[in-house]
């Protein structure tokens, strides 16, 4: 009797080692602040790292793999689901117009990058110069000054002394953090995007300018950064090629 | 009974699947970003110098004189051919100018093409205040020697040039800046410079190095006329690392003058520390400083500052405060324009046993003249005097200096291991003594009882 018991317990341990591959399901969790996107129910999985590769395995998942048809093609399987992705275009160089160094004047020109991600959870886009000033004569060492803020807030109007040159930026699109949103009169208030208005200066660390909280798959999602330069009108500006170097940086959050 | 064994084995299974299985979520904690790099130019145009006054792109006078140049009327064209007969003369044109500045001046030089008469202007600001330089004969070359400016300190200037009929051509407007004033520091002098009448062909000079890793050698300068001003003042004597040297020949019944002066690697000397010997025939004694006499004006020292590790020392009376382990810096300022006249600074120990004499070098472009003392070897007092060689060394400043930080560290550590080593001879020593009358006790009792110790006893049996 005992053996029979026996003999049909190992039988049962062995119908687990066969079957219980082929009893897995997936699904998706959230909660109030973190969403599990993919989850898989299976057998076993790991992480494995090396110090230059690294690898995600699972075993047990059930009915996985590619299946195509004359109109779909589906990737079956928690190792087939992607992580997330994020692209940037690359905008041709800007050019502002040129300014007379004698009498002084203003140029403006604007730059437009478009972000794409399936990021669940968004992205983060921020700009930063390379030099500081930003804006500097390839030759000779003369300059325009980065913005002069008026406070703690961009400016909502852009406007330095007429002793001065100085160069700076507004964001806009749909995406732009509220420090450059305005109420028609101020900056880091309000939730409208006035154009032309809301300047800050450039620096060398980098200033997040746009910032979603979803997927923006297929159409991405385009922000444009004006770029103002002004030498006042009491000002004497070297003549010359004068040149600022810009970084956008497009990241998922 | 074969179907429930296979129910039960099916359930079996299931519950060992549930208990089997793992959750595994997707790892999406990694951040992904991309970046793009743009450029942004921007031209700015300024004069462009084509020779026509453009007022409205910004070009004037000041902002661009070539196009615009400064008109005067001519005043006395020679000649008098007026505005017809200069056009054989074309407007002289201001080229090659350059700027040589320094702390205290710069020197200035243009070329006009053709010979022109030229006006210079200059000044603190735009407004070219402070004078103005004209020349008085018509030339190609041009410079312009400017002296006692400020150090650090912009200059403005507008040249002005006229050709020989009178009609000027286009101004020339710059700026430059003054060098800022360096800190000019001699190395330290040599110490304790002595020298005295040793033969009748001989001076005998000793000295004692400066202490420091700048120290390159020392010269030894002699001269016949008086102190020697500088390491090139006279004849050289000696140069090297020794610390001695004599002198040979020399004449009986003369005075030689002595300069000791430390020349660092840079190849820098110092100010120098002099001496004065006698040679008294036959009379081989060490010769006495030429000391100062009555101070004319001891009191205060309000034109001696003293400087140590860059710092000017900050006194009362005239008593100073030094460190004594660091270089001490002595500056006469204030000297009358033009000066001749040698100034020593005369240090005597705490102990007034000797004194030391330094003199005073003139420092280029400042009017000071400075000395540079090496440290001083123990703390204390020391008097010293400020004289000058006119009709009589006259002493023109006196004070003290208050000499601290001297460590004496090492002395009171000799001090203390010493004693040490003397206690513990005399305890050695009172142990020693002990042990011998305690020996010396024993053998009398023994020779008294007429016995040994049991233990001897016990091996003899």
């Amino acid at each position: 009797m005992k053996l029979r018991l026996y003999t049909s317990l190992g039988l049962g341990v062995c119908l687990v080692c066969v079957f219980a591959p082929h009893l897995s399901w997936a699904l998706g969790m959230t909660g109030t602040t973190y969403s599990v996107q993919f989850d898989s129910l299976n057998s076993g999985g790991n992480n494995s790292v090396s110090s230059n590769y690294m690898t995600e395995d699972t075993v047990g998942e059930m009915a996985t793999g590619i299946s195509s048809s004359t109109n779909y093609v589906m990737l079956a399987g928690y190792q087939q689901m992607n992580v997330s992705f994020i692209s940037i275009t690359a905008p041709a160089d800007g050019t502002l117009p040129s300014i007379n160094g004698l009498t002084g004047g203003s140029g403006v020109t604007t730059i437009e990058w478009t972000v794409l991600t399936d990021n669940f959870a968004g992205y983060a886009l921020s700009v930063k110069a390379t030099s500081s000033p930003a804006l500097q004569a390839t030759t000779g060492g003369a300059f325009f000054a980065d913005y002069t803020l008026k406070g703690a807030s961009p400016d909502y109007t852009f406007a330095i002394a007429n002793t001065t040159s100085e160069f700076g930026f507004s964001p806009e699109g749909t995406d732009i953090v509220a420090r450059y949103k305005d109420n028609g009169a101020s900056c880091n208030t309000g939730a409208s995007d006035t154009v032309n208005k809301c300047w800050d200066p450039f620096t060398t660390t980098n200033t997040t300018i746009a910032q979603s909280t979803g997927s923006n798959h297929p159409s991405g999602t385009a922000t444009t950064l004006r770029l103002q330069a002004e030498s006042g009108t009491a000002h004497i500006q070297d003549s010359g090629t004068y040149q600022a170097t810009l970084i956008v940086t497009a990241v998922t959050l | 009974m074969y179907v429930r064994r296979l129910l039960m084995c099916g359930i079996l299974a299931v519950c060992a699947v549930f208990f089997a299985t793992t959750i595994t979520s997707a790892d999406i904690s990694d951040t992904f970003q991309v970046a793009d790099q743009v450029q942004v130019q921007l031209t700015v145009t300024g004069c462009n110098n084509n020779g026509i006054c453009e007022a409205g792109i910004g070009e004037t006078t000041a902002s661009c004189p070539l196009d615009c140049p400064f008109v005067s009327p001519p005043s006395t064209p020679t000649g008098g051919g007026g505005s017809s007969g200069s056009s054989h003369i074309p407007l002289p044109i201001v080229t090659q100018l350059t700027i040589i500045p320094t702390v205290t001046g710069a020197t200035i030089t243009w070329v006009t093409s053709p010979q022109a008469l030229s006006t210079f202007y200059w000044g603190t600001t735009d407004d070219y205040e402070i004078g103005v330089l004209s020349e008085s004969s018509y030339g190609l070359q041009h410079s312009v020697v400017l002296s006692s400016l400020f150090p650090n300190q912009a200059y403005y200037f507008m040249i002005q040039v006229k050709n020989v009929r009178g009609f000027y051509g286009p101004i020339v407007i710059g700026s430059f800046k003054t060098l800022a004033t360096q800190q000019v520091t001699f190395p330290a002098n040599p110490t304790q410079f002595r020298g005295y009448f040793q033969s009748p062909t001989s001076n005998m000079l000793s000295w004692k190095h400066p202490v420091g890793d700048w120290f390159d050698g020392v010269r030894i300068v002699r001269s016949e006329r008086g102190y020697p001003r500088d390491y090139l003042d006279g004849r050289v004597v000696y140069e090297g690392f020794a610390e001695f040297t004599a002198d040979t020949p020399v004449q009986t019944n003369k005075t030689y003058y002595y300069g000791a002066f430390a020349r660092n690697k840079e190849g820098k000397y110092s100010t120098g520390t002099v001496l004065a010997v006698v040679t008294t025939a036959y009379q081989p004694q060490p010769v006495p400083q030429q000391l100062p006499t009555t101070p004319i004006d001891p009191l205060p020292l309000i034109d001696v500052t003293f400087v140590q590790n860059n710092y000017e020392l900050s006194y009362v009376g005239t008593r100073v405060p030094v460190h004594g382990l660091l270089p001490l810096i002595v500056r006469l300022h204030d000297l009358p324009e033009g000066t001749t006249d040698t100034y020593f600074l005369n240090v005597q120990n705490p102990d007034g046993e000797f004194t030391e004499q330094y003199q005073f070098q003139n420092v280029s472009d400042h009017r000071y003249q400075e000395v540079v003392l090496p440290s001083f070897y123990q703390n204390g007092l020391y008097a010293f005097t400020i004289a000058n060689n006119t009709v009589s060394t006259t002493v023109q400043k006196a004070g003290t200096f208050d000499v601290d930080g001297v460590s004496t560290s090492s002395l009171w550590w000799w001090i203390f291991v010493s004693f040490g080593i003397i206690i513990f001879l005399l305890l050695l020593l009172l142990l020693l003594l002990f042990l011998l009358a305690k020996k010396r006790e024993d053998d009398e009792e023994n020779e008294t009882d007429g016995t040994y110790p049991q233990s001897y006893t016990h091996i003899l049996n």
